[in-house]
This record gives structure tokens, C-alpha cells and sequence, in this order.
């Protein structure tokens, strides 16, 4: 006789994300891991605009969903979970932005010794990659602007986000958001000028 | 001022454009996750014998009193040893005396 299987309480089809949410809170993980399920494609689409090695996307996803789940308390459904993760996933974009403008600044004012190894780190790290070069190349032009600045052409240009919506996101205000915009597209031109790129192979 | 509209950036533009057509890696973290998540500080779980043994001795008091404890049945044990080889010693002289006569 078969034995029938006994239904699992966060049946992914079934239950909805508010009732998973509240099952996390609770500390059922299984319910957490549903949520994970459902997210981390979308998740991962939006941090590979902010990050296209592998590696270093795989640590930035993982590191965005733990954080949600500690915030869930914070979680309100006037926003649809999936907005709020994509918040969080921003937010930890930005951090990983401004770690490297950190790790790029300490490269120009380390000894010889510690910028031949992170050279060379880059180098191997240059020599994996394969997959997306368009990205790598935008990653490239954008390397030098500042974090803020990075965020705001990422969401704009790779994620087509709409300037109202980024200023949301953000929690920055329309104005700002558009002057950031502003600036960093100038340097955008500045620099592609200099380098004297003038159409893109 | 000069504005850097979208045309002035066509360059950028194309970049971006076929920057978006690349996929990203499949990528699956639901184990690192899960196990980020139960190794975490601070995560509730069922309180077992074990955890309520760490519980008790984590307090100062209960170790020093269980020390002191520890230290006086040490003390004590050789104690009453000595007081059950004297009876021993006792109970061997009346018996020889009864087997013997002396």
C-alpha cells in the first residue's frame, strides 16, 4: 500500500508570501527557504547590473537575502515583499560599490608589494571571465565615478529604472536623484571623450 | 550649461543595451543560505538537556559552588577511609583473639 505523503505547510504553489514571511518570523527556516526559491532569480538579475563576476554575485545574493531575513520584522505589506527585497538588494549593491572604490583606493596607496598581489588578483580575476563582456566593459567606464553615482547609471541605464522610482528606492528625493543623475552622466562623456570613443564597437 | 543627454552618451547607450541582453549566471544559494541562517548568533531553537547544563555552569556562583563542593568530598573521602581501616583493624584483633585465645 502506498503511504500517502504528508503535506508540507509551506507548499511553494500554496501559500502566499505573507504567510511564509510570518512563518520566518516564527524561525521556520523551511518557510524562509520557500521565499528564497521564489526571489533569488530576480535577485540575482538585479546585483549581476552591480556586479558580473560570479563569484563575488553569488556572496552579494546570499548576502542581500540573509540580511532580508533579519529585517523581516520590518517588512510592511503596503509594500509586496518582492519590492522590499528588491530595496534591500539595492542597498546592498551600494555597499558593495563603495567597498570597491574603498579596495581601489587603498590599491593606489598601498606599498609596491600589495599592489603587484592585488594586480595580479585582477588579472586572473580579467582572465575568467567570458560570459558577459558587454558588462564587464560598462563596469569598466563606470569604474571611476563614485558610488553614489555608479548606483544611480546602474539603475538607470541597466535596470531602466525610472528616476522617480530610484529616488524611491533610495529614499534620496526626485531633485537629488536627478542631479546625481546629471553629474554622473557628464563624467560619462567626459571620460568616453577622453579615451576617445566615440562609437561603440 | 551643456546637458549630457542621452544622445551625447549614444556610446554609452549601445554599451548598456547589449549589456542588458546578457543573462546572469544561474545561480542557486537556498543551502548557504539556510545554513548562514542556522549558524547565526541568537537563533531561537529547541532548548535541550544539553543547553541547560551550558544554562546552570555559564553562572560564576554555580561553578564556585560546585568546586567547593567538589573540593570537600575529596577531603572527605579519605576521611572516612581511615575510619573504616581503624574499625577493620578492630574487628581483625577480636577475631584472632576468638580463633586463637589470644
Amino acid at each position: 500500500m502506498a503511504e500517502s505523503q504528508p503535506q508540507s505547510k509551506t507548499d511553494e504553489s500554496v501559500v502566499s508570501d505573507t504567510e511564509l514571511v510570518a512563518l520566518a518570523r516564527e524561525g521556520d527556516l523551511s518557510a524562509y527557504d520557500v521565499l528564497v526559491s521564489r526571489y533569488q532569480e530576480s535577485i540575482t538579475g538585479l546585483l549581476f547590473r552591480f556586479c558580473p563576476h560570479r563569484s563575488d554575485l553569488e556572496d552579494l545574493v546570499q548576502e542581500a537575502l540573509i540580511k532580508a531575513f533579519r529585517n523581516l520584522d520590518k517588512w510592511r505589506e503596503t509594500a509586496s515583499f518582492g519590492s522590499w527585497l528588491k530595496k534591500i538588494a539595492v542597498n546592498t549593491g551600494y555597499d558593495y560599490y563603495r567597498k570597491s572604490n574603498r579596495q581601489a583606493t587603498s590599491l593606489v596607496l598601498g606599498s609596491a608589494e600589495a599592489n603587484e598581489i592585488a594586480l595580479e588578483q585582477l588579472e586572473e580575476k580579467q582572465e575568467t571571465k567570458t560570459r558577459s563582456p558587454y558588462m564587464e566593459e560598462v563596469h569598466r567606464v563606470i569604474g571611476s565615478l563614485k558610488p553614489d553615482e555608479k548606483l544611480v547609471i546602474t539603475l538607470q541605464y541597466l535596470e531602466q529604472m525610472p528616476l522617480q522610482e530610484i529616488a524611491e528606492k533610495l529614499d534620496w528625493g526626485l531633485s537629488k536623484t536627478k542631479v546625481k543623475s546629471f553629474r554622473a552622466k557628464k563624467k560619462l562623456k567626459d571620460k568616453l571623450k577622453r579615451y576617445g570613443i566615440t562609437k561603440f564597437q | 550649461m551643456e546637458s549630457p543627454n542621452s544622445s551625447d552618451i549614444e556610446v554609452f547607450d549601445e554599451m548598456t543595451r547589449r549589456a542588458r541582453l546578457e543573462t546572469p549566471p544561474d545561480i542557486d544559494v537556498r543551502l548557504f543560505v539556510k545554513a548562514a541562517l542556522l549558524t547565526q548568533p541568537g537563533r531561537q531553537h529547541e532548548v535541550d538537556w544539553m543547553d541547560l547544563m551550558v544554562g546552570i555552569f555559564s553562572r560564576s556562583t554555580v561553578r564556585m559552588a560546585v568546586m567547593a563542593c567538589a573540593i570537600a568530598l575529596l577531603l572527605t573521602i579519605p576521611l572516612s577511609q581511615g575510619k573504616a581501616n581503624a574499625s577493620t583493624a578492630e574487628v581483625d584483633h577480636v577475631a584472632s583473639f576468638l580463633l586463637n585465645g589470644e
